[in-house]
């Protein structure tokens, strides 16, 4: 039967001065699918993505959401549709402590003199946050710790608590296993399998192929700002989609 | 899934006493330099002192909460002693000239600071000035306007319960320090407990990170530079209860008192960092030296002198605290 996509980004341009940094870029993403997004260093992907979490505005195009026309000009309306972004420096700040990076911007209050004052309600983000730490495995004790007091594996297991703390239903994540260790990248990719089971579509910008092919269903290239291709990945090979990345693609629309 | 990274050893009883050091160690200099003052000068141990010295600098220790949200956000306000005179001059004009009573001048006066903050505030927001210029332009707005409301002089014959602000006192405490413990209180609490408090040390630490998670970073800024224009216009207003009078010239070595207390205080220029009680014991730290240097008799330019000196010794213990942490990692 013929589902409708999750999110639907049509002929999306944009440019930064001079540099067309995306042209005429289609990309769509199913319920509960993981989607590689590749191509060489300033291929536009990151762009796509940030077009897509609200960080950056495209110049032209439609984004369409669960088969709806919609706008999206902030994070805020990005994070309101459940599109949250995994950023590769993490985008936490590390002056304050876990459980207020998780819930940055959405933190939860208590109303006072009938909504009059609304006060932070520390407790329940505290354990909330705790409680998304422990399903990552993450050894840190105290939810009250500063950022910049983490490892970098640490951190990230911060920002991946923040993306999966709010029944998101798409996750962007931008090189997700560029600063990991062996282990690790294999922690995150069961985290992506578990995700879709869940029925949260991911999509994963990466330069290590390895790590597409072994989660995800389908694979975007671009090349300086187009799109050159999308291959199943049950359909093709890394060779093949290596020779789209550097070579690309005539006749693809 | 098993643990993979090494779990850090979080709770060591040495370092907890070490980080108890130096969390305290302007507290520890602030005792330190009273048991000095309190062995060279007879006059400096007695309640009359304590708070005539606290009546002293409600005004500054005012401007400073101001200053502390601000330098929390990265960003500094100069204009604080400016605005501080024109919400001198405001209130007192307003009474004498404008005819009006007591209160309505008040608010007029708290609104002359706070609309001095929104605009600076507007062009670090929206037009992207950085604060130093757009407050550096506020000084010299505020303070010349001052300086044209009063003719250069004074504005005299203020109401008589008008004095009620500066000069009186609830049981033995003085009203400015009631108002400034207030103020205090309520900037503490808004950075504890309220989300643009959270906000406000989000943007000062990683202002991309707080765009990115949907906080509205020039509103923050535009509220907070608000703030501290209200905060001046208050410490005005108390300066003109306490002169009796409307000046324009007053205030003008507040902002350096103000900025030093925030900084020895704790806070970090860079944003991010500080806190108000921190804030608290930094005016005290000012406050203190300035009491028992007029104790000993030492003349007020050589107090511009010793506070700059304590400034920079401020700096660099905090600077020297902030490697050695970083050595222990």
């Amino acid at each position: 039967m013929p589902e409708v996509p999750l999110v639907e980004m049509r002929n999306i341009s944009k440019t930064f001065g001079a540099v067309k940094a995306l042209q005429n870029v289609n990309f769509e993403v199913m319920p509960a699918e993981v989607v590689g997004l590749v191509g060489d260093n300033a291929a536009g992907k990151s762009t796509l993505m940030k077009v897509l979490s609200g960080a950056y505005v495209a110049d032209q195009g439609e984004i369409w959401f669960n088969g709806k026309k919609t706008d999206i000009s902030d994070p805020v309306d990005s994070r309101n549709l459940g599109i949250e972004m995994l950023y590769q420096n993490f985008a936490l700040a590390g002056n304050i402590n876990i459980y207020q990076n998780i819930f940055l911007g959405r933190e939860l209050t208590k109303n006072y003199l009938g909504g009059l004052f609304k006060i932070l309600d520390k407790k329940p983000m505290a354990e909330r946050s705790h409680e998304l730490i422990s399903r990552l495995k993450i050894d840190v004790h105290r939810v009250t710790k500063r950022v910049k007091e983490l490892s970098g594996g640490q951190q990230q297991s911060v920002a991946i608590a923040r993306v999966i703390a709010f029944n998101a239903r798409l996750i962007i994540m931008d090189e997700p296993t560029a600063n990991l260790g062996i282990k690790e990248v294999g922690r995150l990719l069961d985290l992506i399998r578990r995700l879709k089971e869940q029925g949260i579509s991911v999509i994963v910008i990466s330069h290590r192929l390895d790590d597409i092919f072994s989660v995800g269903d389908k694979v975007f290239v671009l090349k300086r700002g187009k799109r050159v291709g999308m291959r199943h990945i049950k359909e093709t090979t890394e060779r093949e989609v290596l020779r789209l990345i550097v070579g690309g693609e005539e006749g693809e629309a | 899934m098993e643990n993979v990274s090494q779990p850090e050893t979080l709770e060591h009883p040495e370092k907890k006493m070490g980080g108890w050091v130096k969390r305290f160690s302007t507290l520890i200099g602030l005792i330190l330099i009273c048991l000095v003052l309190t062995l060279t000068s007879k006059h400096f141990l007695s309640l009359e002192n304590f708070i005539n010295i606290l009546l002293q600098n409600a005004n500054i220790a005012i401007l400073a909460v101001g200053l502390t949200l601000v330098i929390l956000l990265g960003e500094i306000d100069l204009s604080v002693g400016g605005v501080e005179a024109l919400g001198c001059v405001v209130a007192a004009w307003m009474m004498v000239y404008g005819g009006l009573g007591i209160i309505p001048s008040i608010i007029i006066a708290l609104f002359a600071g706070t609309l001095c903050g929104l605009v600076s505030g507007f062009f670090v927001a929206y037009f992207r000035f950085h604060s130093f210029v757009s407050t550096l332009a506020m000084m010299g707005i505020s303070r010349g306007f001052a300086l044209i409301y009063t003719h250069g002089a004074s504005i005299y014959g203020l109401p008589d319960s008008f004095r009620f602000i500066g000069q009186g006192s609830i049981g033995p405490i003085p009203v400015p320090v009631l108002v400034a413990a207030v103020v205090l209180l309520l900037a503490h609490l808004l950075l504890t407990q309220f989300r643009l408090g959270n906000h406000i040390y989000a943007v000062g630490g990683n202002i991309e990170a707080a765009r990115l998670a949907g906080i509205n970073v020039g509103r923050v800024k535009l509220i907070v530079l608000s703030l501290s224009g209200l905060c001046s216009g208050l410490a005005g207003i108390i300066m003109a209860s306490r002169l009796n009078s409307g000046q324009g010239t007053i205030g003008e070595t507040d902002l350096l008192d103000a900025i030093a207390s925030v900084i020895i205080g704790g806070t970090s220029l860079m944003g991010g960092v500080g806190t108000i009680p921190g804030t608290i014991i930094g005016v005290l730290v000012i406050s203190v030296i300035r009491n028992g240097l007029n104790l000993l008799g030492v003349s007020s330019f050589w107090q511009m002198v010793a506070i700059g000196v304590i400034i920079i010794c401020a700096v660099m213990v905090d600077e020297i605290r902030r490697r050695l942490q970083e050595k222990e990692r």
